[in-house]
């Protein structure tokens, strides 16, 4: 219950992050866009059932869209995001799988499986929405090349979040030293 | 997936409501599949008609026939005169009333006899296709031997100045006959059409028999076999004509005078 309610916090803060700070994040004529609530939806816990990442991609996306007004886009991608995360998570459970209630964190998963994660789960959403965005066959191409752009750009700042604020290693032994004088 | 599929749903309707591009394409997509589909839906419901037309024809084909028939049976036409290959004959329409196509030796049964001219050696076609010999008649009946019969042989040629041969029945399915006795000079394609030769003076020439089929070649025979698709439908014959040439009589009697 706890790791459900830090999870559902956290992406609620970069909800809000996104919403105040990075929807400005726009760079390059649109190649590189922020989309900094995805940290949220990747430090989700990797055993909800497979439906709520579903209903919590799309809303999500949805508040998002009401705020920024951005008509559906964000919606379209957080859900697709949202039916992917359980398959991409997949890919990168250990053999003896996760504990109960565990986020992916570069403390106990490596930054392999979480870079590994978050470029998966980055590029299905943003793919998703440039495509939508351009809304044409044709414009598919640099739809995933914009992806692919925007999702580097995220990872970088999901990384440098991680790195900050992410699961510190716990101290081993006591707290008092054997050797007060050091 | 049911929810994935109707929460982007959702998301699609909120974008093309919002963004004038999507609208635009959504409608003609939707315009596109509407006219595909009444398209589909007219050429299906054009079928389904044409069925029933021709349902309708068949039913109005028979009737016409009965009525055809009855109004031999009350005398008011009792037969046709046709002109087949330049030569006068008389065709005289019949039903079959008994019919047997499970045996070896099968056999048909024609409501018409000698009241109403058939006789012996008299040929039988069947929508224009050659099917049978008339053997014996009584005064309201004649029985006839089809091509179906495993004592029967036909007079036919391949095409219409090809090569002359036997075709006989081997017993194998009511729509197949073998034609046997062609040189293996003589180039034969499936789909050539089987004539009558009218040697036997039963039919007129050029009457249709069939339609090859494939053709079979051994290396031992100087001959080749012809499986021939039959023109004439055992599975469904019902009204027949019977044909007749007022001259066949005197040409018989000239090949009786021939010297021994």
């Amino acid at each position: 219950m706890n790791a459900m309610i830090r999870a559902i916090g956290l992406l609620a803060l970069t909800w809000f992050l996104q919403v105040m700070v990075f929807r400005f994040g726009i760079f390059s004529n649109g190649w590189l866009i922020i989309c900094f609530h995805i940290y949220g939806l990747i430090l989700l816990p990797l055993d909800f059932p497979k439906a709520s990442y579903l209903i919590i991609g799309a809303a999500t996306g949805a508040f998002l869209d009401v705020v920024i007004l951005t008509g559906g886009l964000h919606m379209a991608a957080g859900t697709f995001a949202g039916f992917m995360i359980p398959r991409w998570s997949e890919l990168i459970t250990p053999r003896d799988g996760f504990i109960k209630g565990h986020s992916i964190n570069v403390n106990d998963d490596g930054w392999g499986r979480f870079i590994g994660l978050s470029i998966l789960i980055t590029l299905s959403y943003m793919f998703v929405l440039f495509a939508v965005e351009g809304f044409k066959w044709s414009l598919i191409p640099s739809a995933f090349a914009k992806a692919l752009c925007s999702s580097v750009l995220n990872v970088i700042l999901f990384s440098i979040a991680q790195g900050l604020f992410g699961q510190k290693p716990k101290t081993k032994g006591p707290k008092v030293s054997a050797y007060p004088w050091s | 997936m049911v929810l994935f599929v109707l929460l982007e749903i959702i998301a699609l309707s909120w974008i093309a409501s919002t963004h004038a591009y999507p609208q635009g394409r959504i409608t003609s997509i939707g315009m596109k599949m509407s006219s595909s589909w009444t398209e589909t839906l007219g050429r299906m419901m054009y079928l389904k008609d044409l069925k029933t037309t021709n349902v309708n024809l068949l039913r109005e084909n028979a009737r016409l026939r009965t009525a055809h028939l009855n109004s031999q049976k009350t005398g008011l036409i009792d037969t046709l005169n046709v002109t087949l290959n330049q030569e006068v004959w008389k065709s005289i329409p019949a039903e079959i009333i008994r019919y047997s196509s499970d045996f070896k030796n099968n056999i048909l049964v024609a409501n018409r006899g000698r009241a109403s001219g058939i006789m012996p050696g008299m040929g039988m076609l069947d929508h224009g296709n050659i099917a049978g010999l008339v053997t014996e008649v009584t005064e309201h009946e004649s029985l006839v031997l089809p091509i179906i019969h495993l004592n029967t042989q036909w007079s036919v040629r391949l095409g219409n100045d090809g090569a002359i041969g036997r075709m006989v029945w081997s017993g194998q399915g009511t729509e197949y006959a073998t034609l046997k006795d062609i040189p293996l000079t003589e180039l034969i394609i499936p789909g050539d059409p089987i004539v009558t030769t009218g040697f036997q003076g039963t039919f007129p020439s050029g009457l249709e028999v069939g339609k090859v089929e494939e053709v079979l070649v051994t290396q031992a025979d100087k001959f080749q076999s012809v499986t021939v698709k039959l023109g004439a439908n055992f599975k469904h014959i019902h009204y027949v004509e019977f044909l007749t040439n007022a001259r066949s009589g005197i040409i018989d009697s000239l090949i009786t005078l021939a010297p021994e």
